[in-house]
């Protein structure tokens, strides 16, 4: 056998994977081969080396926390899962969610609307006559109730005496 | 598939909550260990370690049952620790850094062991991620061929190529570093 063939084989060998006359032809080089021999010594003292690197060992309080946590989260799904199903809806039904959608974006859009345009005050020439009658005969009623409304403080009880005596003498 | 695994599986599926808490107990430390040796940092074998159970939990109905549980929980560790890798990797954080001050970590006597330690950890690291959980299920966990195939969805004789090539590049690599020394 030659060396490299016998060095190809050495990992195989080591696993146990070489068996029969292979296995037999490989030993009998390595017993007359020093290179391979060493070779293999060297792969063994490697696969040593890796099982020997370290890894933490952490305390049974960290595997208590791990597994509280754990069940927080099983419990309540993290956003973006929630986020990923509700796109994912999207994506299985998506004529549905389509629909669905167009009617949020109409019913949002008719409610602003609503809500902020006023409708327009009626023009006074759609009053009919006899609308616009009853309004003149009420008219002095109308003027004083503008009045009244637009008072606010105390003080303005002076303008209401001052414009209620010249009624008073009129009506006398 | 063992006859306790189908026991647990139909139990989580019935949403028994100490079924979920069995599975954590029996597999939490290997998947654990895993991430930590492919990712080198204890914070992150934690997240990835939660978040495989998290996903096996979630995708309980999904699994067809025809690897063992163990096989599954390993493989979406895998993968979470490939996808990690890859994105730690393309923002050019290369190996990332050496955190084994461990306190409970064994003691090493031995300096030039250590740093022999060291130079192996780093050549781990950069070792493709293929190559790498290959060469961490094989060795560490002592898996099979025909397993981490599973695992790695990928076919055996890839497996075993991705093994003996780590393998020989991790052997020249302290081959030459104990030359140098």
């Amino acid at each position: 056998m030659e060396c490299d063939a016998c060095r190809s084989k050495l990992l195989e060998y080591l696993d146990g994977d070489l068996t029969g006359p292979a296995q037999g032809e490989l030993e009998a080089h390595l017993t007359q081969c020093p290179g391979c021999r060493e070779e293999l010594q060297g792969i063994q003292d490697t696969l040593s080396l890796i099982a020997r690197m370290p890894a933490p060992e952490p305390p049974e309080a960290f595997w208590q926390q791990y597994l509280r946590e754990l069940r927080q989260k099983v419990a309540a799904p993290s956003w973006p899962a929630r986020l990923q199903q509700w796109l994912a809806g999207f994506t299985r039904r998506p004529i549905p969610a389509l629909a669905v959608g167009i009617a949020l974006v109409l019913v949002v859009f008719l409610t602003w609307n609503t809500l902020t345009v006023q409708p327009p005050a009626p023009p006074v020439a759609s009053l009919d006559l006899t609308e616009q009658l009853a309004l003149s005969q009420d008219l002095d009623l109308l003027q004083e109730m503008d009045l009244l409304e637009s008072l606010e403080l105390l003080e303005d009880w002076d303008v209401i005496e001052s414009r209620d005596i010249p009624d008073r003498q009129r009506a006398a | 598939m063992k006859e306790a695994d189908l026991a647990l599986i139909a139990r989580l599926r019935q949403g028994d909550q100490s079924a979920f808490d069995t599975l954590v107990r029996q597999h939490q430390k290997a998947l654990f260990r895993l991430a930590y040796r492919m990712t080198r940092n204890a914070d992150d074998a934690k997240d990835i370690s939660q978040e495989a159970f998290l996903r096996a939990y979630r995708g309980l109905e999904a699994f067809d049952g025809r690897s063992s549980l163990s096989t599954w929980l390993y493989r979406i560790t895998v993968n979470l620790c490939l996808s990690h890798l890859k994105q730690h990797r393309a923002a050019g954080e290369g190996a990332m850094p050496e955190n084994y001050a461990d306190p409970s970590a064994r003691p090493l006597e031995d300096l030039q062991e250590r740093e022999r330690l060291r130079a192996l950890s780093e050549a781990v690291a950069a070792l493709p991620p293929q190559q790498q959980a290959t060469l961490l299920l094989r060795v560490h966990h002592g898996l099979p061929y025909r397993e981490i195939a599973e695992i790695m969805e990928s076919p055996e004789g890839t497996v075993r190529v991705n093994y003996f090539h780590a393998v020989a590049k991790l052997r020249t690599q302290l081959k030459d570093l104990r030359d140098d020394v």
